[in-house]
């Protein structure tokens, strides 16, 4: 009982951080905002003198895509920066490693909170994507609940991406511009903003053996119609990264807490 | 004013040499960072073989002439990203009181370490891209190309300068200069004809991105026919890219007029 209060007073951080720096949260809204109508019209633009599909995916389709894509990500895709490596920096990793609860756990469920304060995002992604008349439907009613569920993975598989690159700053303590390294190749091997139908093929064995693309790219085929291998092999391959990627958290953490430094300690 | 930005400069570079590890890393990922957003606009271009009648080699020169003058303006002027900070929390206060120009201070304030790996991945890209296009190069279009670069990086910074001078009033400028970066890495590589109309001529006389890449991209590549203004005009850009960054010079200068210390 008193593991579940823990528990849950680390996801009630998580949770009110962004409403605590609401400058950053409006500035990621409006950012948002911006990305899904300049995609919009760029996609819109570079489909016209090509009539109908292009590789099976109408002007439509890729508008949509990005719209829920850029929603999607904007609410799972946390900055690893906000988690472990922060704290390993500013030597506040001690304090977490004295609470009563284990550091994954405690950083899962702030991520968890951060995920949840980040929802009403979907409000100003999908509002923009109306707006600009770019939204379709799901590919049916079988396909937007597997979409649904899929989206439930999705979320597993992006926190747990974020937590692995959080505690590998354990060794590099966060140097120079790795975050925003991985935080663009997150988003082009995720298909947030191009479907990886799009990439040529050895570009898109690379995206399919990487985790990356069952965190966005995975729930949005689905939506579609066009899961990858048929509908259950797509979740089973989410299924199988969130029980990989858990195994190497818990293996990675168990390296790392040996070579725990404490800045300023 | 060039003797005294070169040793502020020179001064950040040193500073920042000293975490070797952190200044190389820095540079790699910024290099990373830039060849991954080339990745974007390759993938599209083979997956659509043409935007708007331009083929690969066409529209990757577009993306050269862009990626230099955006890695040049952040080599000068990347610490304007940071004008926000430095207003609210009273910096500036320190810049009025030195005998040097208090946006050269802002400008030297840290060395912009990114600037490296981009000006690296920005040379070979625009040095390859030029040679790949199909251009039967002279000493005059190669003179073109290099104003081109330049006038692409002072139209940024005019963009951005103009932008953060309105901190000194807004305090909050960082969410408007997002955007026009945003407006700048989706747009910069196409061939912006293929937009609508409207879109085309606020990317042109609101923001003008049209004169960092596209125009001059198009008059090098004998591809005036498609412009949506005249051809004298697409011409002009690295001329327009010097009078804008003077404007916007003197627009900055004349804002600071609005600092207000905090705390005071």
């Amino acid at each position: 009982m008193t593991a579940i209060r823990a528990v849950y007073s680390q996801v009630r951080i998580g949770w009110r951080t962004p409403w605590a720096y609401r400058g950053p949260t409006l500035l990621t809204m409006m950012i948002l905002a911006a990305q899904i109508a300049l995609y919009t019209v760029v996609w819109r633009a570079i489909y016209r003198g090509h009539s109908g599909t292009v590789h099976g995916t109408s002007v439509d389709v890729a508008v949509a895509y990005v719209i829920l894509g850029l929603t999607v990500a904007s609410v799972l895709d946390l900055w690893p920066r906000q988690s472990i490596a922060s704290r390993v920096r500013e030597g506040l990793i001690g304090v977490d490693l004295l609470r009563p609860i284990g550091l994954l756990t405690q950083t899962l469920a702030t991520q968890v909170g951060n995920v949840a304060a980040n929802i009403p995002q979907t409000v100003i992604g999908l509002g923009m994507g109306f707006a600009l008349g770019g939204l379709v439907p799901a590919h049916g009613p079988g396909a937007a609940a597997a979409f649904v569920l899929s989206l439930v993975f999705a979320f597993a598989v992006s926190q747990l991406i974020t937590l692995l690159m959080g505690l590998s700053s354990f060794w590099t303590l966060e140097v120079g511009g790795t975050t925003m390294l991985f935080g663009v190749v997150r988003t082009f091997l995720s298909g947030t903003v191009i479907p990886l139908w799009f990439m040529p093929g050895w570009l898109r064995t690379i995206a399919d053996v990487l985790p990356f693309q069952a965190a966005t790219f995975t729930p949005l085929s689905i939506y579609f119609g066009r899961p990858t291998g048929g509908l259950l092999a797509a979740l089973g391959v989410q299924a199988g990264w969130v029980i990989v990627l858990f195994g190497l958290c818990s293996w990675v953490w168990s390296r790392a807490q040996r070579r725990v430094v404490i800045q300023g300690g | 004013m060039l003797r005294q930005y070169a040793i502020l400069l020179r001064m950040g570079f040193a500073a920042a040499r000293q975490y070797r590890a952190d200044f190389l890393m820095t540079a790699f990922g910024a290099l990373c960072y830039e060849a991954v957003s080339l990745a974007f606009v390759g993938v599209v271009i083979h997956a659509f073989g043409t935007i708007g009648g331009w083929g690969f080699r066409e529209v990757a020169f577009v993306y050269g002439i862009r990626s230099m003058g955006h890695a040049i303006h952040g080599l000068g002027f990347g610490q304007l990203w940071d004008t926000d900070e430095v207003v609210r929390r009273g910096e500036f206060d320190r810049y009025l009181l030195r005998p040097i120009d208090p946006l050269l201070q802002l400008m030297t304030r840290r060395f912009q370490v990114t600037a490296v790996g981009d000006i690296v991945f920005a040379s070979v890209l625009v040095t390859v891209t030029a040679i790949a296009a199909p251009i039967s190069w002279t000493v005059a279009r190669a003179a073109y190309l290099l104003a081109a670069t330049i006038g692409s990086a002072l139209v940024e910074a005019a963009v951005m300068l103009a932008i953060s001078a309105l901190s000194f009033r807004l305090l909050v400028t960082e969410p408007l200069m997002a955007v026009a970066d945003n407006v700048y890495v989706t747009f910069g590589p196409y061939p912006l004809n293929i937009l609508p109309r409207a879109v085309s001529y606020l990317l042109t006389f609101l923001l003008p991105l049209a004169l960092a890449a596209y125009f001059p991209a198009a008059i090098l590549l004998g591809r005036s026919g498609g412009l949506f203004v005249p051809i004298w005009f697409a011409g002009c850009s690295p001329v327009l890219g010097v009078v804008l960054f003077a404007a916007a010079i003197a627009f900055f200068h004349r804002q600071t007029r609005y600092y207000s210390s905090p705390g005071h």
